[in-house]
């Protein structure tokens, strides 16, 4: 694929999902850059706010698989993952058939998933980290690409589950989802409660998609970005010399080198998206918080002060020297 | 890729000159700023010298100009000559031009640090190198003067001349002091070309020239100590001084010893029936009268040899005797001829009397040891002449030092001491008793013996400086010191002059003094210090009686049975002795300044009983 088509692709992505949801461009871009990575984007924010609207769009845009899972606390992991099933055969006789579950898709919306158990949230680890599904000691591969695209809503509100580590260490970002702005919302208004409502067109396939994640690997990362990248992983763990105050002070643990390969490959799209070709400071900071603020766990302090980890994230970018020059 | 790469050109050249202007905008920014650090410096020393008398203001000003003149060398040479690489270079004017890291990257794909797509290096070198282009650099990096920076180090510079300008009480210190140690270092150099000049002086035996060159030498390291203070410095040639002199007197001494041995020998000779004026002269005579007897003994036979003769040449032969043996101590050699003619004439050898005789006259003609010792004493006489010129200029410094911090003192009183100086101006009576308050120390004792010769010598130093002042400077501002200036007595009294020669210096500047009232030239002023030897010299002989007061009513306590009359019982030879001992342990503690121990020895010297004085008591 070359750039042109890159660029422009990903141009008529951003339009398309725009026809549709209105404002949240940065939320768009955040989950665009999770699609061509092929990762998988955790979008949180009170009810109401279009979180599976946008997914929706965006499935629509894609044209790719889409599935939806309504996670609520009765669902079980076969419900995700598929089960056998007995059935008769041709000949007469019964045997075992897998029935796949709405995991196999290339999109799947893991609607409201902090309202199942952990152990129905666990049985998308597989899927997500090795893109596989294993049942009855079958393991089946999913069709690429794959990504998961969950929303939550906040966890103080009632019926919810969290997230464990592991789980939320699996998604390349966690985007929060802000309540429009007034003007956003007049349009949002007028969109909904009329008699036509907008539809957006398919833009790319999914071999498509691939190829432009393919292509934003390729970027090239200036090695004091990269040496950047890596301070600030180091620099969120409160027992590093590095690490600023607000990090000792408030932090359990700091965040996993999948948030630096998360930063760099969101730096990567967000840089091509930008139109460069090469990979700032600009992009790290602009990826960094979706990136890190679910992989900080806070201390009982920090939560119990209510301290934003995207706060945190900010003292770690001002923290962090970018130029030793 | 390679550094070769014409791209690779382009954007280290680009980045050549951004760094080049950078350099240049950030001198114009700093420079101002980093320039008030030695100006500050300067201004705290030349604040500091106004309390401390440590540098002169011309030092201060050398030392802000060098101070400046470095941090203007450091920081520019630091600043331009440092090397940057362009990496380095790109990724900082990636952030300052916000260039978003493309040259960097660009950079390290060219040098091959990191690798990408094909397609994706070759867009990514070549938006690089159009950003790199078509980057306004001048406009970023603008030469800014600030003004604001300029004036303030232009208003710090004026602060500093201001305080360099203004007049410094402590500057005349420091000169002064300055002036001490440049004295000290010509004494040092003088020191040196003694110590080669005894080195190589052969009239001198080993033993005095080791001693002298010993002395000599640490004078020398001490006069080289750069902590040397004015005092040490003017002790140690005072002692090398004496050293000398008591060699010169030595030296002195044995010259004449000798000159005394031969005028004895030719006394004995002339008594011996010999009237020549000199012992050459008589040696001349005898060797002619044995050449004669010679000449008779050719022509006549043996039997005219009379009895006559032989008594002669006894009578001959016992005053050589007599002249070799006062000639055997000082000069043995012309002893030693003597008394081989002596025995040529006792055997009637005409001959070798006549050849001894000869040989003795070549001696005492050459007569080495004397011209020696005479030379030595000479050059001993010189040196020690040279020391006490240069303890004399070094005691005028620290004389000029310590009026100079006394008249500091005197500087920062208030306006109510100023008034009294002015009071003093006008009334000579007060600036006298000023003057002596100022002198420090036995005003008040005989005030009315203006004219008694047995006045203390601070009474002699008040009315000299009164005098002075009202003849000199009848406005004097009450700046009395100078008055003692030695300068100043110089056109004074002769009396004010010598009351001061034996204020502060030693007792052979007072003996010089003393025969030539115009040698007090370079003398060192002390405080007054009563000095026996004037008593009666240069007064008129009035003799003040002090007449008691009748109204007193005497005070008797104890037992005067014994002594009635109050007479004094106390034998003078006892109070002499008490006191002597008091003023050597004094002098022996070291509390007395060196220049006045000899003053204080010939005062009770002065003192000492006497016969008439034992007779009185």
């Amino acid at each position: 694929m070359e750039l042109a088509e890159f660029s422009q692709l990903a141009r008529n992505i951003e339009q398309e999902v725009a026809r549709v949801i209105v404002g949240q461009d940065s939320v768009v871009r955040q989950v665009l850059i999770c699609v061509l990575a092929g990762r998988h984007a955790l979008l949180e924010g009170v009810p109401g706010l279009g979180k599976t609207q946008l997914i929706r769009t965006l499935a629509d845009t894609l044209s790719l698989e889409f599935n939806r899972i309504q996670f609520t606390p009765d669902l079980m992991p076969s419900d995700i993952t598929g089960t056998n099933v007995m059935e008769d055969t041709e000949d007469g006789r019964k045997a075992f058939r897998f029935q796949r579950g709405p995991i196999f898709a290339n999109l799947v919306l893991a609607d409201e998933i902090n309202r199942a158990t952990p152990k129905t949230q666990s049985a998308l680890l597989e899927a997500m980290q090795e893109k596989t599904v294993t049942v009855g000691g079958i393991m089946y591969k999913l069709d690429l690409p794959f990504f998961v695209l969950a929303t939550q809503n906040p966890l103080e509100q009632e019926g919810t589950y969290p997230l464990p580590e592991a789980q939320l260490d699996r998604f390349m970002f966690k985007i929060d989802v802000d309540f429009p702005t007034v003007d956003d919302l007049v349009t949002i208004i007028e969109r909904t409660t009329g008699n036509i409502s907008p539809h957006a067109e398919k833009v790319v396939d999914g071999a498509q998609v691939i190829e432009m994640g393919e292509l934003a690997l390729n970027m090239p990362v200036p090695t004091h970005v990269t040496r950047y990248v890596a301070e600030l992983i180091i620099a969120s763990h409160p027992n590093n010399d590095s690490a600023p105050d607000v990090v000792r002070r408030y932090v359990r643990y700091g965040a996993s080198p999948r948030g630096a390969q998360a930063m760099i490959l969101g730096a990567k799209i967000n840089a091509l998206l930008e139109g460069r070709f090469n990979v700032s400071f600009d992009d790290i900071e602009a990826v960094a918080p979706s990136a890190l603020r679910h992989r900080l766990l806070l201390n009982f302090e920090g939560m119990a002060e209510g301290i934003s980890t995207d706060g945190i994230v900010g003292s770690l970018l001002k923290s962090v020297q970018k130029v030793k020059a | 890729m390679t550094a070769t790469d014409p791209h690779y050109t382009v954007l280290v050249t680009t980045l050549h000159q951004w760094d080049k202007r950078w350099r240049i905008q950030k001198i114009l920014i700093w420079l101002p700023r980093l320039l008030l650090i030695p100006l500050g410096f300067g201004i705290a020393l030349a604040v500091f010298a106004r309390f401390s008398p440590i540098f002169a203001p011309h030092d201060i000003l050398i030392i802000t100009i060098v101070a400046i003149v470095a941090f203007m060398a450091g920081f520019l040479g630091w600043f331009f000559l440092r090397h940057r690489d362009p990496l380095v270079s790109a990724r900082y004017f990636d952030r300052h031009f916000n260039l978003q890291e493309r040259l960097s990257t660009a950079l390290e794909l060219l040098d091959g640090t990191i690798h990408g797509d094909a397609g994706l290096v070759s867009a990514q070198i070549a938006d690089a190198q159009t950003h790199a282009t078509e980057f306004a650099y001048k406009r970023h990096l603008a030469l800014v003067i600030r003004r604001l920076d300029w004036a303030i180090m232009v208003g710090v510079c004026v602060i500093l001349a201001i305080l360099l300008i203004l007049p410094n009480p402590n500057t005349q210190t420091i000169q002064q002091a300055q002036a001490q140690q440049q004295q000290i270092d010509q004494s040092a150099d003088e020191v040196k070309d003694l110590i080669e000049d005894i080195a190589n002086d052969a009239s001198l035996d080993s033993a005095t020239r080791e001693e002298l060159l010993q002395a000599l030498q640490v004078t020398l390291e001490t006069l080289e100590n750069p902590n040397v203070s004015a005092d040490e410095a003017l002790a140690t040639i005072s002692d090398v001084q004496s050293l000398l002199e008591e060699k010169s007197q030595e030296a002195e001494g044995r010259s004449e010893a000798q000159r005394e041995a031969l005028e004895r020998a030719l006394e004995a000779l002339q008594n011996a029936q010999n009237p020549a004026e000199s012992l050459a002269e008589a040696l001349q005579n005898i060797e002619e009268e044995l050449a004669e007897q010679n000449a008779q003994n050719e022509d006549s036979s043996s039997e005219n040899q009379s009895g006559e003769q032989s008594g002669e040449n006894q009578s001959q032969a016992e005053s050589l005797r007599d002249a070799a043996e006062q000639l055997r101590e000082n000069n043995p050699s012309v002893a030693q001829s003597l008394e081989e003619a002596a025995q040529a004439l006792d055997e009637n050898d005409q001959q070798a009397a006549q050849e001894a005789l000869e040989q003795a006259q070549e001696q005492l003609a050459q007569n080495p040891n004397q011209q020696q010792n005479e030379q030595a004493a000479q050059n001993l006489q010189e040196a020690a002449q040279q020391m006490q010129e240069q303890q004399q200029e070094l005691a005028q410094q620290q004389q000029q030092g310590q009026q100079q911090e006394q008249q500091q003192a005197q500087n920062q009183q208030g306006e109510q001491q100023q008034q009294g100086e002015q009071n003093q101006n006008e009334n000579p009576e007060s600036n006298n008793e000023g003057d002596s308050n100022q002198t420090g120390d036995t005003q008040g004792e005989n005030p009315s013996n203006s004219e008694n010769p047995s006045q203390s010598e601070s009474d002699e130093i008040s009315q000299s400086d009164s005098e002075n002042q009202s003849q000199q400077n009848p406005q004097a501002q009450g700046t009395t010191l100078d008055n003692n200036s030695p300068t100043d007595n110089l056109g004074g009294d002769n009396d004010a002059d010598l009351s001061q020669d034996t204020s502060g210096l030693t007792l052979n500047e007072v003996d010089q003094q003393e025969g030539d009232a115009d040698t007090v030239r370079g003398e060192a002023q002390y405080e007054a210090v009563f000095a026996p030897q004037r008593l009666g010299g240069q007064g008129d002989g009035e003799e003040i009686i002090l007449a008691p007061d009748i109204n007193d009513e005497n005070l008797r306590e104890g037992d005067f049975t014994d002594n009635e009359s109050g007479n004094l019982t106390v034998p003078y030879n006892e109070v002499f002795n008490s006191y002597s001992r008091q003023a050597s342990t004094a002098l022996e503690t070291g509390y007395i300044p060196l220049g006045l121990r000899d003053v204080i020895r010939q005062y009770f010297t002065s003192l000492a009983p006497t016969t008439s004085t034992q007779t009185d008591n």
